[in-house]
């Protein structure tokens, strides 16, 4: 593990895992995905969002080598193409595809063992059963696992061999919370031992938490290609302060001559209160400042930042009317 | 070629866990012969056309074993791996596709090799069954029949749009076939309107044709061959045609 750790490191700067350039897939007559184009290093996990028949799959199935609809630009896969050089290619990926279950009456320990003959890593699912809590499931079936078991397998099935590559097409779907968290413990760790990972997720605080680059995808086009931070930034819009006022007119005035967007307080919020929109942390400093000179102290306030779930809303929005 | 003995293992497994085919393939046949065997033995009947139950049976049980994994298990196999998306995932591994596919085929077919062994074991240990007039014959009229019912299941498994379909239309085609192709019910005692219907089923001209190479029994050998590789072909060539693997 150190060395493949090792071999990720001095893999910085390099060519990236994954270069794919102004993709265009087409199904017939139909545009699917039009001039898409990001990179995956090794190491990077990077995420593919939008909204049902945005590309997402589109996209991650070209780049996986078994989707053949490509109608222009170009995918590379460590410098070769998954559809053109799909032998050589296809031991350098390990996928979990959506909606794909695992075969009836099968024991896990089978299923490693055929996916250990397939990549030629003898006993490579050892280890990785083990980190991913799986070890002593070997003779269970695979019908009688957990959801969130189930989809740890599918981690486990998409490493086994040397793969440089892994695509998860919604892997927590359909998880709980706590799955979810523990699925996402699993995917950094892959990362971390220098595994370039392409998600897909409807999930933005999954995707805040593992990505460090975002696609965000709108019918078949790119809308916003940055960090999720960055992107937040970018498109989340202004905060939220709302005050505790109470029946205070002179904090009322004080806080109107801010000239800060009001907003109509929302239902479930009591009388007393005003809300503002403005920057954080300025807007906000502002505010406290205004609130403390007419004695209301600072917890008054309470802001709401706009999330990367506010940005990605705005963002697959905003092209829509 | 480690892969494919992997993935011959890996299907055999879960045949094996799989009570349906197992059963049908392996137990239903022995079963059936077990108890007319018992009732009426192997002396020479005029409702057989002179021959013993246990010998004119053992024949058409054979076409029996043959259609159940070519008919049902093989076809039902594929469409849960397709519909699945279980195709599509091992589409994406190093291993070529069909390695899945032929493990398949080797498994059902193995099990309805042993299902006919056991089948003609039973009859020649317990029953006091005749070995085949011409065992080459009979071996050949076997895998041509087994051919043909493959072939069908192919071509189920191809045309069909989901797994449910798939099963619908197996479970339609399969027990017409045997039941009125003379492999479990002797056509013997078909009235005229039966034997009609008989006549329009694939799996009547394997069991004439193996009952003709077991016991010397007439029969139209070139009809019966020509049928069953005219369905054959077309059944393969379409299943080919509209094969996908998603």
């Amino acid at each position: 593990m150190n060395q493949s750790h090792d071999s990720a490191v001095a893999d910085q700067g390099q060519e990236p895992v994954v270069r794919v350039e102004r993709l265009t897939i087409a199904y017939g007559a139909r545009t699917a995905v039009s001039e898409v184009s990001f990179t995956v290093a090794a190491g990077q996990i990077v995420g593919l969002v939008g909204p049902n028949g945005a590309g997402k799959t589109s996209v991650a199935e070209t780049v996986g080598g078994i989707r053949d609809a490509v109608a222009g630009g170009s995918v590379s896969v460590c410098g070769l193409d998954p559809l053109r050089d799909r032998a050589a290619v296809r031991s350098l990926i390990g996928m979990q595809l959506q909606e794909s279950s695992f075969p009836s009456r099968t024991k896990v320990g089978e299923l490693c063992d055929l996916y250990e003959a397939i990549y030629h890593a003898p006993a490579a699912a050892d280890g990785l059963l083990a980190s991913y809590g799986l070890a002593d499931r070997r003779r269970s079936f695979i019908s009688s696992l957990s959801g969130g078991m189930r989809q740890r397998l599918a981690l486990v099935l998409a490493q086994i061999g040397a793969v440089r590559l892994v695509i998860l097409d919604e892997l927590t779907t359909g998880l709980d919370p706590e799955q979810r968290r523990g699925t996402w413990r699993s995917v950094r760790e892959l990362a971390e031992r220098g595994v370039a990972v392409l998600l897909t997720s409807h999930y933005m605080d999954e995707v805040e938490a593992l990505c460090s680059k975002v696609v965000v995808l709108r019918e078949g086009r790119t809308v916003a290609y940055d960090s999720p931070a960055r992107i937040t930034v970018q498109h989340g819009g202004p905060a939220t302060f709302t005050v505790d006022v109470g029946r205070d007119g002179a904090a009322r005035e004080k806080l109107d001559r801010l000239g800060l967007r009001r907003v109509a307080a929302p239902a479930p919020t009591r009388e007393g209160t005003a809300v503002l929109t403005g920057s954080f942390p300025e807007d906000y400093n502002r505010i406290i400042e205004a609130v403390s000179a007419v004695g209301l102290p600072p917890s008054a306030v309470t802001h709401r930042a706009p999330t990367f779930e506010d940005a990605y809303l705005g963002l697959v929005a905003a092209q829509e009317e | 070629m480690t892969l494919l003995t992997t993935t011959v293992g890996f299907e055999g497994r879960r045949m094996a866990r799989n009570f349906a085919p197992v059963f049908f393939a392996l137990a239903f046949p022995v079963m059936m012969l077990c108890i007319f065997g018992g009732i009426y033995g192997n002396k020479p009947s005029s409702q057989f056309d002179g021959r013993g139950v246990v010998d004119s049976s053992v024949p058409a049980y054979l076409v029996l074993v043959v259609a159940v994994t070519g008919l049902m298990s093989f076809p039902l196999g594929l469409a849960e791996y397709r519909d699945r998306g279980i195709l599509k995932g091992f589409r994406a591994t190093p291993a070529p596709a069909w390695v899945f596919l032929a493990a398949q085929g080797a498994v059902n077919l193995a099990l309805s090799l042993i299902g006919a062994l056991l089948l003609v074991l039973t009859g020649g240990a317990f029953f006091g069954m005749h070995a085949p007039r011409s065992p080459a014959a009979a071996i050949a009229a076997l895998v041509l029949g087994t051919v043909t019912m493959y072939a069908i299941g192919c071509l189920i498994a191809a045309v069909a749009p989901t797994e449910r379909a798939s099963t619908a239309v197996a479970n339609l085609v399969y027990f017409p076939m045997i039941f009125l192709s003379g492999a479990t019910i002797p056509l013997g005692l078909f009235p005229p309107v039966m034997k009609d219907i008989s006549d329009a089923l694939p799996a009547t001209y394997a069991v004439r044709l193996l009952q003709h190479a077991w016991l010397g029994t007439s029969t139209n050998t070139v009809l019966d061959i020509a049928v069953l590789l005219a369905v054959s072909v077309v059944g393969a060539g379409i299943a080919v045609r509209f094969f996908r693997w998603e």
